[in-house]
This record gives structure tokens, sequence and C-alpha cells, in this order.
């Protein structure tokens, strides 16, 4: 249903322009949960905002496509580009406080949205399904007056006002609490069921990508670094970065870590970009860029793999 | 040992600047803690439950309503700021809102050890250059002409860690140390920490509302709900059962 092919993209600092995306493939299918996880620069939530194009004015698209439905959404202007932004693909984002108008009550910003998409559903309706009591009290309240997880739940009635195909989760609880996280998550699971959608979660833990999602790309500088199904990855890695972020979990009773700090897009080494934290660096590493090549049904970008 | 008992804290929120008229809020109702040495001793609980009112009395930065705070057996109201500061220290969340953004961290590390000059104390280990004192939480010293937003999150910590055992703290509390790091760098910190408690025998309160991080570095697991500690064993499971892990 979506697919993104060899993309691109760049932004501007100084002067100076450092690609953030160098190159990514990936693919949605009909009602398939995908997860997309790492670290914190490695250019998965400006994959996020790419699909719907919302980039900042000093990203650019460099080169690539992303067709949705066999439409590039690219090359598609700003009033047929509205249509797709909520109405076949929705989106929550990350901070809830900031993504709502603080000076407009609920009830309002959702209604601009069912208007504007001429949705089958009321504002009541929608707040509802994503499991609000008390329905006329948050309609009337402003942003503020609301708790993060509520808050959050209404950005979700929001993008699902607009009955959209795709939804796009960007860390979705990372503001919220751990208790409070598997109420949304668990949730959002039910809704992705209930209305056959497809998900494409971004988040940097594993747990809710093991919890959500059944495929799984693994981002490390702007690309992929391995690509398969969540439960083969998470239990298997092949990658040692996958291994990196696995190991450092915390587990009962140890803390295994690792050296190295998490990759700066504007100094990026050369040959492969994990090797300066790789536990496996062997010298080829430090001067050859690995290629995603395909092993044990599952894409990988590793040397030491392709021996 | 650093001991809290039966700290209420109660404030009075104005109800908009006009209407004149207040509310109290009850943040924190009869906690009673002890944070002993050569230990972790792991809090947890939701937001808002009163995790870093409780921080904050406990380095004597803000007064409880009612109740004390016993530090080495005397109130730790009646020490001087910087008797206090020489025992108690803490880290707090937002590694870029800790540091003077417009200072370079060298002149930010030689502010403490200026302090660890003038204050009387059996210091246990030689630090007088920054370099030395950046040794401890393995930072290199090419950090020390950076401004903090130059540092990666993961490095900022380190740095803020430093500047809180400078003065060889018998107690260190951290509040949410590593809630805005990655996974590889939070493990990282936790690593640094049990070290340098292996190192100086300093106790540690480490708040957190990551059950299951919580769980796993700490001796000892205190939990509070709603301003009050629970002891509830079934409470502790339902946490530890209602986050989502790995396993």
């Amino acid at each position: 249903m979506l697919e993104i092919r060899n993309l691109k993209v760049a932004y501007k600092r100084d002067g100076k322009r450092y690609l953030i995306l160098r190159g990514v493939d990936l693919s949605v299918g009909e009602n398939e949960t995908v997860g997309i996880l790492g670290e914190s620069g490695c250019g998965k939530s400006t994959l996020a905002l790419s699909i719907l194009r919302l980039l900042k004015r000093n990203v650019e698209f460099v080169s690539g496509s992303i067709l949705y439905k066999g439409e590039d959404i690219l090359r598609l202007s700003e009033e047929e580009l509205r249509k797709i932004r909520g109405g076949e693909i929705g989106i929550i984002f990350q901070h809830p406080f900031s993504s709502l108008n603080p000076c407009m009550k609920i009830g309002k910003q959702i209604e601009e949205v069912v208007r504007l998409h001429s949705s089958v559903y009321t504002v009541s309706e929608l707040l509802k399904t994503v499991g609000l009591k008390d329905v006329e009290k948050i309609k009337n309240s402003y942003p503020h007056e609301l708790s993060g997880g509520m808050i959050q739940r209404c950005m979700l009635a929001i993008a699902l006002a607009g009955d959209p195909e795709i939804l796009i989760a960007d860390e979705p609880t990372t503001a919220l609490d751990k208790m409070l996280e598997k109420e949304i998550i668990d949730l959002l699971k039910e809704l992705v069921m209930k209305k056959n959608l497809s998900l494409i979660f971004i988040s940097h833990n594993l747990g809710l990508i093991k919890y959500l999602t059944k495929k799984v790309y693994v981002m490390y500088a702007g690309v992929v670094v391995e690509e398969g199904k969540t439960d083969e990855v998470l239990s298997s890695p092949l990658h040692p970065y996958t291994e990196v972020l696995i190991e450092s979990y915390p587990k009962k009773g140890r803390i295994k870590y690792f050296e190295g700090d998490v990759v700066d897009i504007e100094n990026l080494p050369g040959g492969c970009k994990f090797h300066p934290r790789c536990p496996y660096v062997f010298e080829d590493c430090k001067w050859k860029e690995p290629k995603l090549f395909l092993k044990n049904n599952r894409f990988v970008r590793c040397l030491r793999q392709e021996k | 040992m650093l001991e809290a008992r039966e700290i209420k804290k109660v404030y009075t929120v104005e109800r908009g600047i006009f209407s004149g008229s207040s509310f109290k809020v009850y943040a924190l109702e009869g906690v009673s803690i002890k944070v002993e040495k050569e230990r972790i001793t792991g809090l947890v609980g939701p937001s808002g439950c009163g995790k870093s009112t409780l921080a904050r009395i406990l380095t004597g930065v803000e007064k409880p309503t009612e109740g004390m705070v016993l530090l080495d057996e005397k109130n730790i109201l009646n020490y001087s700021p910087i008797e206090r500061a020489s025992k108690v220290s803490i880290v707090f969340q937002d590694p870029y809102s800790s540091l003077n953004p417009k200072l370079s961290i060298e002149y930010q590390i030689k502010e403490v050890l200026t302090l660890r000059k003038k204050i009387k104390k059996n210091f246990r280990f030689k630090i007088e250059k920054p370099e030395e004192l950046l040794d401890f939480v393995k930072v290199s010293s090419r950090v020390l002409s950076s401004k903090p937003y130059q540092l990666s999150g993961g490095e900022l910590q380190r740095v803020i860690i430093a500047r809180a055992i400078a003065l060889e703290p018998d107690y260190l509390l951290l509040d949410e140390p590593t809630s805005s790091l990655d996974v590889s760098i939070q493990s990282q910190i936790i690593y640094l920490l049990q070290e340098l408690k292996n190192l100086t025998g300093m106790g540690m309160l480490f708040i957190s509302h990551d059950i299951n991080l919580v769980d796993c570095i700490s001796d000892k697991v205190v939990l509070m709900k709603d301003g009050r500690i629970v002891e509830d064993e079934d409470y502790f499971k339902k946490l530890l059962n209602s986050t989502i892990s790995l396993t």
C-alpha cells in the first residue's frame, strides 16, 4: 500500500547540507503493523514526517519516491496532499501538548478535522472510541485542563477522524509515564485491529515494538540496517546494533553496556557508520560501507554477516 | 543515614490572578523513607505522586510543611547550605536545563572545584583539575571547552553527575536521571552509577517511573502513590505487570 524507495532527505545548516536519510526503502502492506526502531538522531521521525511531507523548511527531498497506492506523494499538489493528510494517512506525534492549539477547546479542534474530511463520525463518537468518558466535559475543555494521557487519546481521535487507512504513531508514549503507556498502547492495538488499519509505529522502545508490530525496520544513521519479522529480529539479531539495543535493555540483575555515543549525523565516520561502536569491528568495516542483503529471510547491512 | 520522617507538604495554589481565592494541593501526606549508605534505594510511582517533591525536600532546599528530614541523626535544616551540599547531592531529569547554557563546561566544573577547596572535609580522592573529575565519569577532557548544547545527552548527564559527586557526598539523589536518554546510553549511565557506588560507598535514591529499570538496579524498592508510600506486594506486582517489557 505504501512503498518508499531509496528516499534521501537532507537538511541545511550554516550553509552546509547534511543527508539525514541516506537511501531508505520501506514497504507497508494492507493491515500490516510495521515498527521503526532506532535511537535519537537516526532519522526515524524524519522518515515519518516525510511520508506526509510535513518537514521543516530547511529540510529538502534529494531523491527517491514515496508511493501511496501507486501515486507518488512527493509529486502531489498541496490540494491533493491535504486529502491524504488525515484522510488516508493519520498521524500522532510525540509531544501531545505541543500538537494541539492551546487557545481552542478540544471539541472545536476535533470538529475541524471532522468537517474537513466530511467524516462519518461525530466528535462524541470519536471521543468514545478512544475510551474517554464524560465526553461533553472534555469537548468543552482546553488542552491544559487535561492530563497527558487524555490529550494523547484526543490526538488519536483526531488522527482517526478522517477514517484513514494508515496510522503513523511517532513515539506516542515517550512523554507519558510507564503506567499510562500500556493503556494507550493497548488502545492503539485494539483500534488497529478493529478498524483494519495499517500501522507504522516509531519508537526506541524494543518492548513496545515487540508488543505491537509484526515487521520491524532497525535504523541507524539514516539507513535501514536490519529488516525482518519482529519476533525473529528481536530474538536472534543479525546486526550488531540490534544486538546492542537488545542487550542494553534493563533485565533483572544485570546491566550490560556498550561504549560509544549515539550517532552524530554531521560527523559520520567512514565505512560502516556503526563501526566505532561495534563490538565485532574488523579492519574492512573502517573503509567499506556494507550494502543491504538478504540472509535467512531477513535483510541486513553488515560486513560480518556477508562473510 | 538520610531519613525522612512523616513528611507532609502542602502547596497553596492561586485560582487565577483576579479571583483572589486559592486552594490547597496535598503533595505529600506523611512519607517516611530511609536512604542507607552503600545501597541503591529505588523509588517508583506514576507522574504526579510526589516523587520529585520528596527529592527536593530530602536535599533540604525545600522545607516540609510537617515532619523532618534527618541527616546523620540531625535535622537537615540545621546544617549550613555548604555543609549540606557536601553531604547530599542531586541529579535532575533533563540534562539540558541543569547547566547554564552560556558558560563553558570547564567553567561550570571549576565552580564546584573551587567550592571543594573552601570546605573543610577529609576527601578520599585527590581531585584538583577538571580533567581528574571528568575521569570519574569517563568523559574525555576535550569537552571542557564546549558549551552544554554541543554535548550529547549522555555526555551532559555524565558531566552533571561529575558536578554532583565533586564534593564526595554521602548521599546522591537521582530524579529520573535516564528518562530522557536512549536505551544504550541509559545502560552506560546505570553502569557508571553502580561503579561509583562501589567506589565511594555512596547511598543512592533512584527515582523513576520505570518499574522494570528500578527493579533491576535497586537493592530495595519503595512504591509511592498519591503522596503516600505503599507497602503492598500485590500493588508492586500489578505495576510490574502493567508495563510492557521485552520478555
